[in-house]
């Protein structure tokens, strides 16, 4: 029985470092030189491997406004990020505890929404938001969220709400609760963890978004980082440290995310 | 109770109900109409009413049935290797005590997924000096035989497969399904089969197998769907010497739309597919109906 358990485990570890395997290689082609990362075997691929160079990371970043486009992108998912959690959880609130005309057609729609594949559906969007004149500027890549765009998140919100016991409610309306402040002061605070898988799941969607940005902004000067790796990759695609340099500090804010997310959901898988 | 309106929960519900106008409804129906135009994207100048010619002529169009064929072919080796790779990492963790570490291991290049790894992928799998290539290369040399070198995406043989490895490594998100299933199902019924003899392999496909069917069935239906209208790989990694197979069809939509500038014809694509994956998602949601059960122990 021990040693199965240790055979499992080992293999859990490999699988483990096999994924990690991609990560860390873009992290040491981006310390390297271009002859390094082409050189073949016999031809100086050993000695000084771990020799890094650091002045590829401020060398990549000169070569396109980088900082700008990290600014745009930060832009974008926090606008984005709010307004993903407050309209989503508003509707959720709607649907998990108020009485209106038309709420179950209402949300047998949402969980139609939660089907239609999205990247089909942005060029039907397109043609609203060009009508609306927003071509070239940031509302088509935020505004959607303030509208509850995503019928999983709303969903969520929904289940979330639903399972709180009423007597909390109750004991709100007593004191003379609105429904504004039954939402904010008693199912927002209660929904805490889903409020953070929401906005962690928002803002790495936004963050990593790419064919929206490129369909809606042409002046590279308002680029999110996505599209400003594209550009990169098309006028620097020989020099794959500088490449991977980029492509490393684009990751870093998600990587935050998921450095602060694991514990959560180490907790929640665990238990 | 006396104050709550019926009207209350309509406001607020209005950020979705205006976001289900603008953002679904309006569009497919301004899609409708606009397919039957030969809108170009740009100006209204020249804008006049085809009708369906715009629907008729999708038949005909080459391209358009290569791009489906493409993306079919895609998924079909995509959903089955990321649903058995998916089902296998859930059931190498399922029972560790550490799974919650495991699970958000294998689940965090999922969340990482985007233009950049794309592009460390662009060149993890360079044909002459990616790591890919070197290391099936020192393997060869090690096991004595000749190495064999794919071109990766530089030929129209293994470019389809190459996405397909790639996605192998955000499996984390199907995986999570999976785990969730399994943990959800726990283990009273094994232990039961296990008293009567029952083989770790009879198991899993009399127990196992049925007890997750409904998660098999999510996962294999977002699968299919994601693989279908997939774009952002083929339109990253696409080149000359792919011979198009990297052509999907969400792909030949942009080219047609903002490339070609006939917009409208991208639109009258946009909506077959849509209406496509619509109706094989309802058959799938009703052919699965006979194989999944959602009550394990009714079975029983």
């Amino acid at each position: 029985m021990r040693r199965a358990s240790r055979k499992w485990l080992a293999l859990r570890f490999a699988v483990a470092i096999v994924l990690a395997l991609p990560m860390l290689w873009a992290l040491w082609a981006s310390l390297q030189s271009v002859d390094r990362i082409f050189a073949t075997a016999g031809n100086g691929l050993s000695g000084d491997a771990m020799e890094f160079r650091w002045s590829n990371y401020s060398t990549a970043m000169e070569r396109l406004p980088f900082f700008r486009f990290l600014a745009n992108s930060l832009v974008i998912t926090l606008a984005s990020t709010i307004g993903a959690v407050l309209s989503c959880s508003l509707t959720g609130f709607a649907f998990a505890r108020l009485h209106w005309r038309g709420r179950r057609i209402a949300f047998a729609l949402v969980l139609l929404t939660m089907a239609v594949p999205l990247n089909l559906i942005l060029l039907p969007q397109f043609l609203i938001f060009e009508q609306l004149g927003w071509v070239n500027t940031y509302k088509p890549l935020i505004v959607p969220h303030w509208l509850a765009a995503s019928g999983f998140f709303v969903f969520l919100f929904r289940q979330t709400f639903k399972g709180i016991p009423q007597a909390y409610e109750d004991a709100a309306r007593l004191e003379g609760a609105t429904h504004w402040q039954v939402y904010w002061h008693v199912m927002l605070p209660m929904a805490r963890p889903v409020v953070a898988v929401v906005a962690a799941l928002s803002a790495v969607g936004s963050w990593n978004a790419f064919f929206a940005p490129m369909i809606y902004l042409s002046d590279f000067e308002t680029y999110p980082v996505s599209v400003g790796l594209r550009m990169f990759h098309a006028m620097e695609g020989t020099w794959p440290n500088l490449m991977m340099a980029a492509a490393v500090v684009s990751m870093l804010p998600p990587l935050v995310i998921v450095l602060i997310g694991q514990r959560w959901l180490m907790h929640r898988i665990d238990s | 109770m006396g104050r709550n309106k019926p009207s209350d929960g309509i406001r607020f519900a209005l950020p979705w109900i205006i976001g289900f106008i603008v953002l679904f409804a309006l569009p497919l129906a301004g899609t409708a109409l606009t397919a039957c135009t030969n809108w170009d994207g740009l100006s209204r100048d020249s804008l006049h009413w085809i009708g369906l010619d715009g629907f008729r002529s999708l038949v005909d169009d080459r391209m358009f049935r290569l791009s489906l064929w493409n993306s079919l072919a895609y998924a079909s080796i995509n959903v089955p290797s990321q649903l058995i790779a998916a089902l296998a990492l859930a059931m190498l963790i399922r029972n560790s005590r550490r799974r919650g570490l495991w699970a958000t291991l294998y689940y965090a290049p999922h969340l990482l997924a985007g233009v950049a790894t794309i592009l460390i992928w662009f060149w993890l799998l360079n044909p002459q000096v990616g790591p890919v290539n070197r290391a099936i290369r020192a393997i060869c040399e090690f096991a004595g035989v000749v190495p064999i070198r794919p071109a990766w995406l530089y030929s129209p043989t293994w470019a389809r497969p190459s996405l397909v490895m790639m996605n192998l490594w955000y499996v984390g998100g199907p995986m999570l399904i999976f785990l969730a299933a399994l943990l959800r199902a726990g283990s009273d019924v094994h232990e039961a089969a296990m008293l009567d003899g029952a083989t770790r392999r009879q198991r899993f496909v009399h127990i196992t197998l049925p007890q997750i069917s409904p998660a098999i069935l999510f996962n294999a239906l977002t699968l299919f769907v994601a693989s279908m209208q997939s774009f952002e790989q083929a339109y990253l990694l696409s080149n000359w010497q792919q011979d198009n197979t990297l052509l999907f069809t969400s792909v030949y939509m942009y080219q047609t739309a903002f490339e070609r500038h006939r917009f409208a014809y991208a639109l009258a694509q946009g909506l077959a597919v849509l209406c496509m994956l619509g109706l094989a998602s309802i058959a799938a949601v009703v052919l699965g109906k006979r194989f999944v059960s959602y009550e394990i122990e009714e079975a029983h």
